[in-house]
């Protein structure tokens, strides 16, 4: 499944989604939801095995630099390839 | 038959989500979905039985209880939600399950679209 984070650091809904992730799913950070990179803040909800991927669009427009990411930035080309390959989707 | 399931967050009073829930879960009964609605954090409100959007002009919730039971729509709400938000008279009218967080996890692992909202 993909479960698409959009919201920042605060919002409890994202937490509980990112929780739901099982290994096997991908949690992807767009919009302010590539804030949850910082000090890699995700990693207290996403457990082991599962992938955790930024959009890079957002990720850079936000003022970070590519090569601070603790994760894997993709671009929107990439995210329809995710989409495409898993056809379950949370958002 | 794909599953979609709506899960609903935002508060019934000051926002539109949970009756556009609803009113979207309806539509679809002519097409090949299976839709459900899970009701969590402030949404959990909307099963209050004194739950009134209509007392700030809003659409009350109530409009919904007819066609909930037409169609026989899954409804969920998350029982420690209730706890956290004092829901201590619930609205028979919704016909919602109170089920534990955990339960939604594997209600959102079946389904094949899940919208939070």
């Amino acid at each position: 499944m993909v479960i698409m984070i959009k919201y920042g650091l605060y919002h409890e809904i994202e937490k509980r989604k990112m929780s739901f992730a099982d290994a096997g799913d991908t949690v992807v950070l767009i919009q302010n939801g590539i804030f949850w990179t910082i000090r890699e803040a995700y990693k207290k909800y996403v457990k082991e095995g599962v992938k955790v991927v930024a959009l890079k669009d957002d990720y850079l427009a936000r003022g970070y630099d590519e090569k601070d990411s603790p994760v894997p930035l993709i671009s929107y080309d990439e995210l329809i390839e995710i989409f495409e390959k898993d056809h379950k989707t949370a958002g | 038959m794909k599953r979609v399931l709506f899960v609903v967050y935002q508060a019934p009073v000051g926002s539109i989500w949970v009756n556009e829930a609803f009113r979207t879960t309806f539509g679809m009964y002519g097409e090949d979905i299976e839709p459900a609605i899970v009701l969590m954090d402030e949404a959990v409100t909307a099963i209050a039985k004194r739950n009134e959007p209509e007392r700030v002009g809003l659409l009350p919730v109530k409009i919904v209880h007819k066609y909930i039971k037409k169609y026989g729509t899954e409804v969920y709400a998350v029982k420690e939600d209730l706890e956290k938000f004092k829901v201590t008279e619930v609205d028979e009218g919704c016909m919602a399950k109170q089920i534990p967080l955990s339960d939604v996890k594997n209600l959102i692992k079946e389904s094949d679209f899940v919208i939070f909202m």
